[in-house]
């Protein structure tokens, strides 16, 4: 047989029978490397790697996944077992996980699952009623969407940064008892601009309020608890009853409802992705997901723990101010019961959307969500006719199984 | 989270008995202030008939409370109050449907129910995982909705019998009076006096310690979730009533008042030593400020800045930080005594 014949025909098959094959995965890698490095068809002098995978029994007579590495230097023809490199297959293996198990665990997944849900109800509310996707319906939807949207993202920045705000509700409240007195019908431009600029000082301040006590270490749900109280109690006693008139046509004009299009729920859906690069993608962002997962590495670290902290309570008053003009033109007079209701509301939407209470984990995204599924589910249930206890029936138990399986994945997140 | 200081069973001097009770007398100074404060302003406020006025509310505050302090003790904190109250007032007016013979049939119906809601808050807190905010607030938008379709918004009346036992008094006092006596008692012997008791307040403390040391940490969660809801039952119960019609909405100021008293009380949220005797006590302070407000014609706007500002003061007494500034300017006037101090 010349050398021609055996390059193009079929290799030699040399491989012994099975009575002389080693029962080990180690000396069958070194009898298939003999008889290969010895074959000039399939190998240059010397030539060549060879490796193989197996059980064996580690230094200790555990019974091991391995892996055995031929190394340079050695012939493939005459090599030792002792030229193979072992390795131990658990620490050399790369874990890969699949695409859709990363995603479930990520902090997008929770925004995703609730949205599908949400577009799921609407959908099937469509075929149901044939007053739902009416302008005029859509109209409230969407305007009642925008005020629980903006609420809820004020409660989902003060989470991340590892508080929990209750005077998001009775602040919303507030700033609209404030507005029935100085955003009222026949004030000049200048009177307006300083309204405005008195209730966004006003949310900032009551912003800082609940700050301050942080840096005595007083936990932010005692601190909210006393805002949330003493800011129904302000406006009691500014309104002791329903009063007073607020100037909607101003508000219209600020928030262009055109024609049955409410565009503040627009501008509050962009807002919410701003807000969400920001918090991925900008160092603010970075400080202040570390400040609510562990604030005394992100104090290690060199992060300003309590000045990130006032930031985002800041944005959270800034928030409250946007949820507060929604919230005006939907009430139109000082009412000082207005509002109460969003603080429970904005923390069902922020958990929905997969924020974790103890700081750190969240998405504005989730937020939006999270608002979108709550107003969707209120809005089937009058639409589709059955009893509106159903309303609070889905909420509570969506919101159990959403924190039950967000909990769950996160424990197998941690696991890892 | 102030240092809890140890207790060593022997030689404690009179002094170091009463340092170590400091924070549990707050509320004691406060009602005697308090107290004062109606003497010289508004007497009308301790007349008997004031006071009788007064304490149902109190009493029935001071058993839902007692049931928010073992849940916030625990490390928890419920806000599924308002939905058990709201839901036990009604089932026990609506079942009974003003028959008396029925009556013991729907106390133990109402418990029942709010016996299932909290099942369902510890099961979803130990089990499940989920922080008990979020759990007992789902499992209050359940007790809202359950709320609404047994009623469909109609609220029906307590039966004469019921309500004349929650009006009533025996030897001049009001029996919501006796009824809240004996829950605090029971919890605060149960917790001071007995093995259930005393692993009880471990688990509060340390439930990681707790679970090492072979306790079944899980269980007694559960069961104090299911325990405070009864409180809030039987609070609901009393309350249903002592209104004589309680609408839907009965159980709403329940929430923010005994999570205050919780706090105004003494005992800390995030776990650790409870005080339910303080609670209660704070029931009563809160409940006689309220009437202090009124009588004295302020809009009940002052009522909630005075509500708020209770709070402030409380948490402020709490908060270490705070306590030990506000301690190291007392310092000259106190003597200074080394104690053991466990730190948590």
């Amino acid at each position: 047989m010349s050398t021609i014949e055996s390059m193009i025909g079929l290799v030699e098959d040399r491989w012994p029978a099975a009575g002389d094959v080693p029962d080990d995965p180690l000396g069958q890698v070194l009898l298939a490397s003999h008889l290969l490095g010895s074959n000039r068809a399939v190998a240059n002098f010397g030539g060549g790697n060879t490796s193989a995978k197996g059980r064996t029994a580690d230094h200790v007579g555990r019974d091991v996944e391995a892996m055995w590495v031929k190394g340079s230097g050695s012939d493939l023809a005459t090599m030792e077992s002792t030229d193979f490199t072992s390795l131990r297959s658990d620490d050399v293996t790369i874990r890969t996980q699949s695409r859709l198990r990363r995603f479930l665990r990520g902090d997008l997944a929770p925004p995703a699952i609730v949205l599908a849900a949400t577009i799921g109800l609407a959908a099937y509310t469509t075929t149901q009623s044939s007053f739902f996707l009416t302008g005029a319906a859509f109209t409230g939807i969407l305007t009642l969407f925008a005020a629980l949207a903006f609420a809820s993202m004020a409660q989902q920045v003060v989470m991340i940064g590892g508080g929990i705000d209750l005077s998001v509700g009775p602040l919303m409240g507030f700033l609209v008892v404030i507005s029935s007195f100085v955003i009222v019908p026949g004030k000049s431009q200048p009177l307006l601009i300083l309204g405005w600029a008195l209730l966004i000082a006003i949310a900032l301040l009551v912003g800082f309020v609940n700050w301050f006590p942080t840096l005595a270490k007083v936990p932010p749900f005692l601190t909210t608890l006393v805002t949330y109280t003493a800011l129904q109690g302000m406006s009691l006693l500014f309104r002791k009853t329903v009063g007073g008139e607020i100037n909607v046509d101003v508000l219209n004009s600020l928030l262009k409802k055109i024609d049955w299009f409410p565009w503040v729920a627009v501008v509050a859906i962009v807002l919410g992705f701003v807000l969400e690069y920001t918090l991925r993608r900008t160092a603010w962002g970075v400080k202040l997901r570390a400040v609510g997962s562990d604030p005394e590495h992100a104090h290690a670290v060199g992060i300003r723990v309590a000045r990130v902290q006032l930031s985002s309570y800041l944005v959270g008053g800034l928030l409250v101010f946007l949820a507060s003009l929604v919230l005006m033109t939907q009430v139109g007079a000082g009412d000082p019961t207005a509002g109460i209701t969003y603080t429970l509301t904005s923390i069902t939407a922020v958990v929905l959307g997969g924020a974790s209470i103890f700081g750190g984990r969240g998405a504005f995204i989730g937020a939006l969500a999270g608002a979108a599924l709550i107003q969707q589910i209120n809005a089937s249930v009058s639409f589709l006719g059955v009893n509106t206890a159903w309303q609070t029936y889905m909420l509570g138990i969506l919101t159990l199984i959403a924190a039950g399986a967000y909990s769950r994945a996160r424990a197998l997140r941690a696991a890892d | 989270m102030p240092p809890t200081e140890q207790a060593t069973v022997s030689g404690r001097s009179l002094l170091e008995r009463l340092g170590g009770m400091r924070e549990a007398s707050m509320i004691w100074i406060a009602l005697l202030v308090l107290v004062v404060v109606c003497a010289l302003f508004e007497p009308s406020t301790l007349k008997g008939s004031a006071i009788l006025s007064m304490l149902p509310f109190a009493a029935i505050l001071a058993i839902a409370a007692v049931g928010q302090c073992l849940v916030i003790q625990q490390g928890g904190i419920d806000f599924s109050v308002v939905g058990s109250i709201t839901l036990s007032a009604v089932v026990v007016c609506g079942h009974a449907a003003g028959d008396e013979g029925k009556l013991l049939g729907a106390i133990l119906m109402a418990l029942a129910a709010v016996v299932i809601a909290g099942l369902i808050n510890g099961i979803a807190v130990t089990m499940l995982r989920i922080t008990p905010i979020i759990a007992t607030l789902a499992t209050n938008a359940l007790l809202i909705g359950a709320v609404q379709s047994y009623t469909n918004g109609v609220p029906q009346a307590a039966t004469k019998g019921l309500s004349n036992f929650a009006i009533d008094k025996t030897l001049g006092i009001p029996h919501t009076v006796y009824i809240a006596a004996i829950f605090v008692a029971v919890a605060a012997v149960v917790l001071a006096k007995t093995v259930v008791g005393r692993r009880f307040i471990a688990i509060g403390a340390n439930p990681d310690a707790a679970r090492a040391a072979g306790l079944r940490v899980n269980r007694y969660l559960i069961g104090t979730y299911v325990i405070a809801a009864l409180c809030y039952g039987a609070a609901g119960i009393v309350l249903a009533g002592y209104v004589k019609t309680p609408g839907t909405t009965v159980g709403n100021p329940y929430l923010l008042s005994t999570i205050t008293a919780v706090v105004v009380g003494g005992t800390a949220l995030g776990g650790g030593r409870g005080r339910v005797v303080g609670a209660a006590i704070a029931a009563v302070f809160l409940s006689q400020l309220e009437s202090f407000i009124s009588a004295t014609g302020a809009p009940p706007s002052v009522s909630l800045l005075v509500q708020s500002a209770a709070i402030a003061v409380a948490v402020a007494f709490s908060s270490s930080e705070v306590a030990s500034s506000l301690r190291s300017l007392f310092a000259g006037l106190q003597p200074r005594r080394t104690r053991t101090r466990l730190a948590r």
